[in-house]
């Protein structure tokens, strides 16, 4: 293996990835701490059918939605589930 | 025109001494606003440009966007405005460009018509 | 000052006061609650913003004239903070008993001494002073006009309950007709429904529903908000709209003059619910406002209702109702459905939601949910060639789906939640997070709670509205 290679190999080992899924898409992360609003950014970004605006909510368990605002900071687990929905419904 | 939009004019008349300040009223409470004679940078030519907005009648709840400037300004550099800038358009008889840089969420304490201004004169010079 | 006169308390506030002044010690603790005031056609509300407790032995002492009492001091610093935020000022202790409250003579004596100088502090007041028992409460409010003695007090929460100086007489028994009902609520809580006064903005699909469901409760005042009229489209969703309401015939037409007539004496929604309202209830009392809630003159309809629900489309109205509710400490849901449709025409995660909101920290306001964004609302302030030449939207006639059977989801919680509230059902600490339901998951899911220190609804920083009343504007136009 030439040494380029080895050293492209190792960065890829140095840098851990996480994936997560927003609305059943599976989006990888290279960051672990993340806002809300970075990680709607990087569904988007990765094909997420989503928008900034929409409400995003992490998966806590059958039944239980935990809302990420925009601003705050989560750290990001493998496996995680994310929704996001929009803010504007119809009555 | 509603107080909470004459205390933002009135922000802006402070922060931009010196200026120019054009305000037409609009019926629901809120105002066109139209700040002369802002340097933008080197990066355009003519490196100054009226913008206008909208202050809507829910400020300061309600974000103001987008801010229009003057149709004539372009890139020093030749190339056409990125994302974030489009146009031609008119806006409130105005051949003007259309900067779209919007805030979901504003926290009313700290953001006004002023600060939001002074952001996207800053984002507008570091395009 | 208009009767009845009553305080508003949020549950949360109440226990702290109550837990403060009932520790298990026997004695006599002392508080002060800064308040906003609302004044309508249905009395005077007092708002309970905040509690300022007093220190045992520091902020309240032995008495010269009576047995303890708040100190200068104490009293100085929060009529000051009530005169600088222009709210009232109520100086708050407690007695021994359970079910009965009064003033001493020492008590009163000391109102006449000191409350004329408060008045003039606090630029008006009123001021005024309450007088706790483990169950009961009383009022001696003072305004520059006289002084008044407060009727009753609301305690707001995922239980609304009322408190008075003294016990009540039985209810009625309640009328035949509501004997099914009755069965569950009791006679007392059949008597509460029918004295409630209750708003529903947006008498569309889920609007209609809650309508006619709160008429057939026994409601017995409904103040229906809405500026539209029925189109043909409506009529698979809206209670009671019939082919005439909806000028069906014109509405059907190839000439465009002849279907903007149609549209121009269709029904107005809100007559179509009074309709609905009025023959499941004969004797309700209904106000059909046509009119829009973003108006302040509308708005202030709202103000003195006793439960408000939202269910109509617009961010703009969100706001208004977020701020009724929190300015004059109304609990409310909101309610709505979406179905999203993404590329192909294929139906995305549609979802069903259910928000309740009550009037305080971390209870579903609307504003620390995210869920009236300062873009969208900056959008729909602006005109429709605005919006067109912004490009906010692609076509300006795009409609979004909507069925009757999704509308009933939510309708259906909100008016259960509201029923439960007002008669007491929902058993002790039970919360009321917001509900979404992806119904192509058949998953209904609660949302956890979500409170922003610096809301400018529900926090108690002082640029924020909560329990302010008359004395702060609500964000409508002019």
């Amino acid at each position: 293996m030439s040494t380029e290679l080895t050293k492209a190999a190792d960065a890829a080992k140095i840098v851990p990835t996480v994936t997560v899924t927003v609305n059943r898409h599976s989006v990888t992360f290279l960051v672990r701490k993340v806002t809300g609003l970075e990680i709607k950014k990087t569904a988007i970004s990765q094909g997420v059918p989503i928008q900034l605006d929409f409400n995003l909510f992490r998966v806590e368990g059958v039944g239980h939605l935990k809302q990420i605002g925009d601003h705050q900071p989560v750290e990001l687990h493998k496996g995680e589930v994310f929704r996001a929905v929009t803010p504007d419904d119809n009555s | 025109m509603l107080a909470e939009v004459e205390q933002a004019i009135k922000d802006i008349r402070d922060a931009f001494d010196g200026h120019r300040v054009d305000v037409e009223p609009e019926p629901q409470g809120g105002a066109y606003v139209v700040v002369h004679d802002l340097p933008v940078g080197d990066k355009y030519v003519p490196a100054k440009t009226w913008f206008g907005f909208l202050i809507t009648f829910q400020y300061p709840r309600a974000d103001i966007y987008p801010h229009f400037v003057d149709a004539q300004i372009r890139r020093s550099d030749g190339r056409p405005h990125g994302a974030g800038i489009s146009g031609p358009t008119q806006w409130q008889g105005r051949a003007a460009v259309q900067i779209s840089r919007r805030s979901n969420r504003l926290n009313p304490s700290v953001d006004t018509a002023a600060t939001k201004l002074a952001k996207v004169i800053e984002w507008m010079r570091l395009q | 000052m208009k009767r009845p006169i009553s305080l508003t308390i949020d549950e949360l506030l109440y226990q702290r006061l109550h837990g403060h002044l009932f520790p298990g010690d026997n004695d006599e603790h002392g508080a002060v609650i800064a308040a906003g005031i609302a004044e309508t056609e249905r009395g005077t509300r007092l708002l309970a913003r905040e509690v300022f407790l007093a220190r045992d032995g520091i902020d309240y002492v032995p008495g010269q004239r009576g047995y303890r009492a708040l100190t200068a001091q104490f009293v100085a610093e929060q009529s000051d903070y009530c005169a600088a935020q222009n709210l009232c000022y109520l100086a708050v202790h407690c007695h021994g008993g359970t079910d009965e409250v009064g003033f001493s003579g020492d008590d009163l004596a000391s109102h006449r001494r000191g409350y004329p100088a408060l008045l003039d502090i606090t630029g008006g007041g009123p001021v005024g002073a309450l007088v706790l028992a483990r169950n009961a409460l009383a009022g001696d409010i003072w305004t520059t006009k006289g002084c008044y003695e407060l009727d009753y007090t609301n305690v707001v929460g995922s239980r609304v309950r009322r408190l008075f100086p003294n016990p009540r007489p039985r209810p009625r028994h309640a009328a035949p007709l509501y004997d099914r009902s009755a069965r569950l609520f009791g006679d007392l809580g059949q008597e509460i429904l029918t004295s409630l006064k209750v708003g529903i903005i947006g008498l569309g699909g889920g609007g209609s529903l809650i309508n006619e469901w709160l008429a057939r409760l026994g409601i017995g005042h409904i103040v229906a908000v809405d500026f539209d009229r029925i189109e043909l489209s409506n009529l698979p969703r809206i209670v009671g709209a019939t082919r005439w309401d909806a000028m069906s015939w014109l509405a059907g037409q190839r000439s465009e003059k002849l279907r903007r007539l149609g549209k121009r004496f269709a029904s107005r929604k809100v007559d179509v619910a009074r309709r609905v309202a009025r023959r499941a209830n004969p004797s309700i009392r209904f106000d059909a406002v046509s009119g829009n809630v973003l108006d302040e003159s509308t708005a202030k309809l709202l103000v003195d209702v006793d439960f408000l629900f939202l269910a109509s489309d617009s961010i703009q109205s969100r706001l208004v109702f977020n701020a009724i509710i929190h300015q004059y400490l109304i609990p409310g849901v909101q309610i709505g459905a979406k179905v999203p449709v993404i590329q192909n025409n294929e139906v995305g995660d549609a979802f069903v939601a259910t928000r309740p909101v009550l009037p305080y920290a971390a209870a579903g306001c609307l504003s620390c949910h995210e869920l009236i964004p300062a873009s969208l609302l900056q959008e729909e302030a602006l005109t429709e060639s605005e919006r067109t030449s912004q490009r906010y939207i692609d076509c300006p006639d795009v409609v979004e789906p909507s069925v009757i059977t999704l509308n009933v989801l939510s309708a259906a919680q909100a008016v259960n939640d509201m029923m439960m509230i007002f008669t007491g059902l929902y058993r002790e600490g039970v919360k009321l997070p917001h509900q979404i339901h992806f119904v192509r998951e058949r998953l209904m899911n609660q949302v956890e709670s979500m409170a922003d220190e610096f809301c400018p609804d529900c926090s108690n920083t002082v640029f924020s509205r909560r329990a302010r009343g008359d004395r702060v504007r609500l964000p409508c136009r002019e």
